[in-house]
């Protein structure tokens, strides 16, 4: 009797024993018959090799092997996808490389360059454009880019289940657009097909910045016919997408975090491109990616990597221009910084040259004192603003309807986001607020959402300018008028409650003003200057714009909306 | 044993369920708008789209409706197999947790049979040494490995290996666990559950050296070896074995960060994704399964515990 | 393990309790002075305690002021742990992490220390349904991974607290509900304990069940007295021993849990200094300046291994079987 049972326990121990080590066989070779996804490259390795004698006339001093190798990938929270049709993320660097954008800016962020259109022209008042397509742009499958293309990819960002995070600031203003928007009807009426190579754009409003405007990779063409219904796979190496630019994706594997690009062999371009291969690993952790760098895994990380590492890699940060200063900006809708008086107080009671130094401790960045990115055409260089001058910062707080620290509010402050020099820069500035005005209750998160519902109630958001083209009116709008991004949005947003009448109508007269007028100019830093009357940003450092990338990878620039521009010249230089 | 196990599996699933349900019913009330999240990751700039936009969205991934309806909904595809489509990167959950799960098992496995091999010889020699200098320094050591976080001693490591000593490269990706690479990951992996290992034998053995049977085969001039091999080995094993649990744990808690340092593409950074990105359905997913490998390996030892200690019977 | 262990013969004599108990403990601190790394434990613990409570004020600097001019300074006369890029001197706060650490540390293992306690002791004691449900409970809280649980609870349970406390201070101005700082001490000590408290139930459960089966709770039994005084004469002071082995350990783990959390951002907020976030900030200038990384590293490993040889030692003495 014990002994049957004994029996029959071991029986069924021994079954569940069997039925977990089928389970752990099953597990392995699932796990060793995934890392076959990228076995094509191994194939694709050997005929890669006996390429180059087909490919294009590499430059004098370029390396033998042209393999680019990349490390994506900045935060915890980016995504590893190469979707054409999001409007940035992290990975938005690397679109060009697959498609060709409408038009760029050049590596001064000065000319219009061509891209799918080499034509464009706008009538008296600006209400409606023509744009004219490259004869010689081609898909990869051979077949010509039409206006047609264009217009359907347009219209399919535009539809907000594609999730395109920028649509409305490029396109909202085209006739018909309100209606795709609102998922009413799927064609727009303001882009219309004149034939297969001219595309007409009707505006509800004068825009003389329509072509900068739409010169970004967000708005690179697809073929419509591919996109449209497959939005969120069509783009896949699977899925053979036809692309305009010099390269295309051979292997997308986004649970490796592994992607190979090889050459476009229709590339229409005259010259390059002189890759071989671009291989992609998504590397989140900058710790991880400056080892890869040292120890010659990869040739550029997208990943906020330590200057430190200078020492062992001299030329490893080159230089790049950037528009948008990051701010540290003043929330009106909320206590106690809907009172001017109190804004002022928090901005004079801080010394920016102390928190720009907490803020980059190893260098590798610039005081900045006004509001307009110095490196954009129209700005006043020598204009310092906001003085650090403690006493006035106690008379005003004293000025306010709060009369004193004690009888302050409690001030929420966050830097949204997980960059360290942005943290300290924050913690400085509470530091300066307890010392120069006895302020202590300040409530400090570094994600703003940590607040739950009382994000809208906070006091201090940190966020960039962002312009996607050389203009100071529009850097001023986006900054400063209701209807920017900035302000707009809600009572969350970063300068939500912010509305100054004055700043407006000087903006908007600036914006209907053509571009070469100078008149641009002074309305907008006229605009400046009222809006920083109103006290409504702490600055803390523009951290010196570079790419980190070793020092043979040549031809390798980005463009204004962070994109590589002209990738088809990028090549590998002997070293 | 039958009866038993079903009753067992009775309070698992009612147990699971209670943690889908507090799980949810956290994220849902506290993590925040994935939607909303997914703009602000784009990154460059403040959100540009609108309350309509983020509207037609949440209800395209079916956040729109309220929390009872959406967590019926889960358990509902739960149960048809479905761990549901991924916010952030427009495909199934289960798809991504077919080929990250296998990693971290694999290197789970091999850190766990790592850290016995090293823990148990360990924590015997400690016993031997009771009180003094080899014992306190094997217990010293292995808690200090342990103490320092893994994100301090991983990137150190890694820095030491491949560019001082120059003898492996920084992981990536996955080539399979008997890839060089695997090393280093799995040596910091096995530091966690170490220290547990090396002091539940260490205590295990001095209980066992007081035992009257061991004193009889002492008695008897039995030599020291066959002792410890013979008579206390399998009452030593039993505490490790019993902790098995445990060890799980602080496997699944360490995946997080050696696999974000070692850019392992494994559970753990699949979990992390889903936090930081306020991924609902990956969120739910790593929380189902995380708890379901600590309640089998649970099972798993009170299956194997009547086996290994004789005196335990079932009431 | 806890259910099985048999009832130890050194417990079963302590029949007529307080007189003998007392020299029990007596007996166990002499045996835990006797081994010098549980003195060192002992030192390094007592050391740790005294800089929570009075660190703060013996410290050189204010924790909190700045001093950029001086900011990434390496260990020297003026600041004995260099500085912070901030030119917050290190010392001073570590001295200040030492009370951070303590709170989370001590009011973890309270918290989770007594839900065990309490069910446990009411599991083991009550049995029957009570047992089956406790340890239900126990089961699923015990499968779960810790940390990842920690993490939503810290996210999910600050907003609703932080804008309760909001709202009370609207209505009602009080400035008790004005200050949330503390906060996220709470939530920290909160997640660490709502996944703590299992290992204790269980250990108490166990303990019941056996002390429950041995002859002097028998003989107390069989003489009339009740289940309360069963319990608190007999059962809880003769669990004591294995216990606070287990509360020593819990403490390591716990400063070690809060530095995992501040790792991935969701630990104590800044401007309070706490070692876990200090070692997160160290991590992208430990390159430049590696005194960053190693000061807060090397404070906690030295407290954890100090928190486990003190309580190897106590579990030594406590437990004469094991000590031969």
């Amino acid at each position: 009797m014990l002994s049957r049972t004994c029996a029959h326990r071991f029986w069924r121990v021994a079954s569940l024993l069997l039925v977990l080590a089928l389970a752990l066989a099953a597990c392995v070779p699932a796990g060793t018959s995934q890392p076959a996804a990228p076995q094509p490259q191994a194939q694709e390795a050997a005929p890669a090799a006996e390429q180059p004698v087909a490919g294009p006339q590499l430059p004098a001093d370029a390396a033998p092997e042209q393999v680019l190798r990349i490390a994506t990938g900045s935060s915890g929270s980016a995504s590893f996808t190469f979707t054409p049709m999001r409007g940035g993320g992290d990975q938005q660097s690397w679109q060009t490389f697959v498609w060709m954008p409408p038009m760029y800016f050049d590596e001064e962020f000065k000319d219009l360059k061509p891209g799918v259109f080499n034509q464009w022209k706008a009538n008296e008042d600006f209400t409606e454009w023509v744009f004219s397509i490259d004869p010689r742009v081609k898909w990869s499958d051979g077949s010509p880019v039409t206006a047609a293309d264009v217009k359907g990819t347009w219209e399919i960002m535009a539809d907000p289940l594609t999730e395109h995070g920028r649509i409305v600031g490029y396109i909202g203003k085209v006739e018909g657009f309100q209606d795709v928007y609102e998922q009413k009807t799927t064609d727009m009426t303001g882009l219309i097909v004149v034939d297969d190579m001219t595309l007409q754009v009707k505006l509800i409003a004068p825009d003389p910045l329509f072509h900068y405007r739409i010169a970004t990779t967000h708005m690179n063409p697809v073929k419509a016919e591919q996109a449209r219904g497959n939005v969120e796979e069509f783009w896949k190496p699977e899925n053979k997408p036809a692309v305009s630019g010099p390269y295309m994706l051979e292997s997308f594997n986004p649970d490796l975090g592994e992607a190979t690009m090889v050459p476009n062999p229709n590339w229409w371009g005259d010259e390059g491109p002189y890759l071989e291969k671009i291989t992609f690993q998504f590397v989140p952790q900058a710790e991880t990616a400056a080892t890869m760098l040292l120890n010659n895994q990869i040739d550029t990380t997208i990943a906020g990597v330590s200057p430190s590492i200078r020492e062992q890699l001299p030329d490893v940060f080159r230089p790049t221009k950037a528009i948008g200063f990051n701010n540290f900006w003043l929330r009106p809708i909320s206590e106690p910084t809907d009172d001017l008086n109190v804004r002022k107080a928090l901005i004079l009671s801080v010394d920016f040259q102390a928190v720009f130094q907490a803020a980059f401790p190893e260098g590798d960045a610039s005081l900045i004192t006004q509001m307009i990115d110095t490196d954009l055409p129209c700005n006043e260089q020598e204009m310092s603003w906001y003085p650090y001058d403690p006493e006035a910062a106690k008379a005003a707080l004293a000025a306010s309807k709060y009369g004193s620290a004690e009888n302050l509010p409690k001030l929420r402050v966050s830097p949204r986001g997980d960059w360290p020099p942005m943290n300290r820069a924050l913690e400085a500035i509470v530091e300066f607020w307890r010392q120069n005005l006895g302020i202590t209750n300040v409530e400090f998160k570094v994600r703003p959402d940590e607040f739950g519902e009382d994000e809208a109630k906070l006091n201090l958001l940190r966020d960039d300018v962002v312009v996607r083209f050389p203009d100071s009116t529009q850097y001023m709008w986006v900054a400063a008028h209701s209807a920017g991004p900035i302000v707009s949005g809600g009572e969350k947003a970063i300068m939500a409650g912010y509305k100054n009448l004055e700043v407006e109508a000087l903006i908007e007269e600036a914006q209907a003003t053509p571009v070469d007028d100078a008149k641009r100019c002074e309305l907008t830093l006229e605009a400046q200057r009222k809006f920083m009357d109103d006290y409504m940003v702490l600055f803390f450092g523009n951290p010196n714009s570079s790419r980190v990338v070793r020092e043979y990878v040549t031809n390798f620039i980005s463009g204004p909306d962070v994109a590589m521009i002209e990738t088809w010249k990028i090549y590998i230089a002997a070293h | 044993m039958f009866t038993y196990l079903s009753t067992r599996a009775l309070r698992w699933i009612t147990g699971l369920l209670l943690v889908l349900f507090v799980s949810y019913a956290m994220m849902f009330y506290g993590t925040g708008d994935p939607i909303k999240r997914m703009f602000i990751d784009l990154r460059e700039g403040s959100m540009t789209v609108d309350d309509a936009m983020l509207d037609k969205l949440r209800a395209k991934y079916g956040l729109d409706q309220p929390f009872p309806v959406q967590f019926a909904n889960y358990v509902g595809k739960l149960m048809q197999g479905d761990l549901g489509y991924s916010i952030r990167e427009k495909r199934a959950v289960l798809t991504m947790v077919q080929v990250r799960l296998p990693i971290s098992m694999q290197l789970g496995l091999v850190a766990t049979v790592l850290a016995a091999l090293i823990g148990v010889p360990l924590g015997v020699a400690a016993a031997l040494h009771h009180n003094r200098r080899l014992d306190s320094l094997i217990v010293g050591i292995s808690v200090f490995l342990n103490a320092v976080p893994i994100f301090v001693t991983g990137p150190l490591l890694m820095v030491l290996l491949v560019l001082v000593l120059k003898i492996m490269d920084v992981p990536f990706g996955w080539k399979g666990i008997f890839h060089s690479q695997v090393i280093l990951p799995v040596t910091v992996l096995a530091f966690s559950p170490l220290p547990t290992i090396v002091r539940q034998t260490r205590a295990a053995m001095l209980e066992v050296m007081g035992d009257d049977y061991i004193r009889t085969a002492r008695a008897k001039g039995l030599p020291e070896r066959i002792i410890v091999l013979r008579h206390m080995l399998r009452p030593v094993l039993i505490p490790v074995v019993t902790s098995l649990g445990l060890i799980m744990i602080s496997l699944v808690n360490g995946a997080i960060f050696v696999e974000l340092i070692f850019n392992i593409p494994g559970f753990g950074k699949l979990t992390l994704q889903g936090l930081q990105q306020v991924d609902y359905p990956i969120i739910m997913a790593v929380i189902l399964i995380g708890t379901l490998i600590v309640m089998v390996s649970n099972l798993l030892v009170d299956i194997v515990y009547p086996f290994l200690d004789p005196r335990i019977t079932r009431g | 393990m806890p259910t099985t262990s048999k009832p130890s013969p050194a417990l079963a004599v302590n029949l007529t309790a307080p007189a003998k108990e007392r020299s029990l403990w007596g007996t166990a601190l002499r045996r835990l002075l006797r081994n010098r790394l549980s003195v060192f434990g002992l030192v390094i613990v007592l050391l740790f305690l005294l800089a929570a409570i009075i660190g703060p004020y013996v410290a050189p600097y204010d924790f909190l002021s700045q001093n950029i001019a001086q900011a990434s300074r390496g260990p020297s006369v003026e600041h004995w742990f260099g500085t912070d890029p901030l030119g917050r001197d290190i010392f001073s706060r570590i001295l200040y992490g030492a009370r951070t650490a303590a709170l989370v540390a001590l009011t973890t293992t309270a918290v989770s220390l007594f839900i065990g306690v309490v069910l446990g002791t009411l599991a083991g004691f009550l049995r029957g349904r009570v047992d089956e449900f406790v340890m239900w409970i126990t089961d699923v809280t015990m499968s779960l991974p810790g940390l990842l649980l920690a993490m939503l609870v810290n996210t999910a349970l600050k907003r609703p607290i932080t804008a309760w406390f909001d709202q009370m201070y609207t209505q009602t101005r009080n400035p008790a509900f004005l200050n949330t700082l503390w906060l996220d001490y709470v939530l920290v000590f909160g997640a660490l304990a709502l996944i703590g408290w299992a290992g204790y139930a269980r250990l108490i459960r166990g303990q019941v069940l056996s002390i429950g089966r041995t002859l002097y709770v028998e003989a107390a039994r069989s003489v009339g007295a009740n289940t309360r005084r069963i319990m608190s004469r007999h059962i809880v002071p003769n669990a004591f021993g294995p216990l606070i082995v287990a509360v020593t350990q819990g403490m390591g783990g716990a400063i070690l849990a809060e530095s995992s959390l501040s790792f991935l951002g969701i630990g104590v907020q800044p401007p309070n200094a706490s070692w876990g976030s200090m070692l997160a900030d160290s991590l992208n200038l430990w390159r430049t300046f590696p005194h960053l990384m190693l000061i807060p590293a090397i404070t906690i490993g030295v407290i954890q291994v100090a928190f486990i040889f003190l309580g190897d030692g106590l579990n030594d003495a406590l437990n004469p079987r094991q000590s031969r």
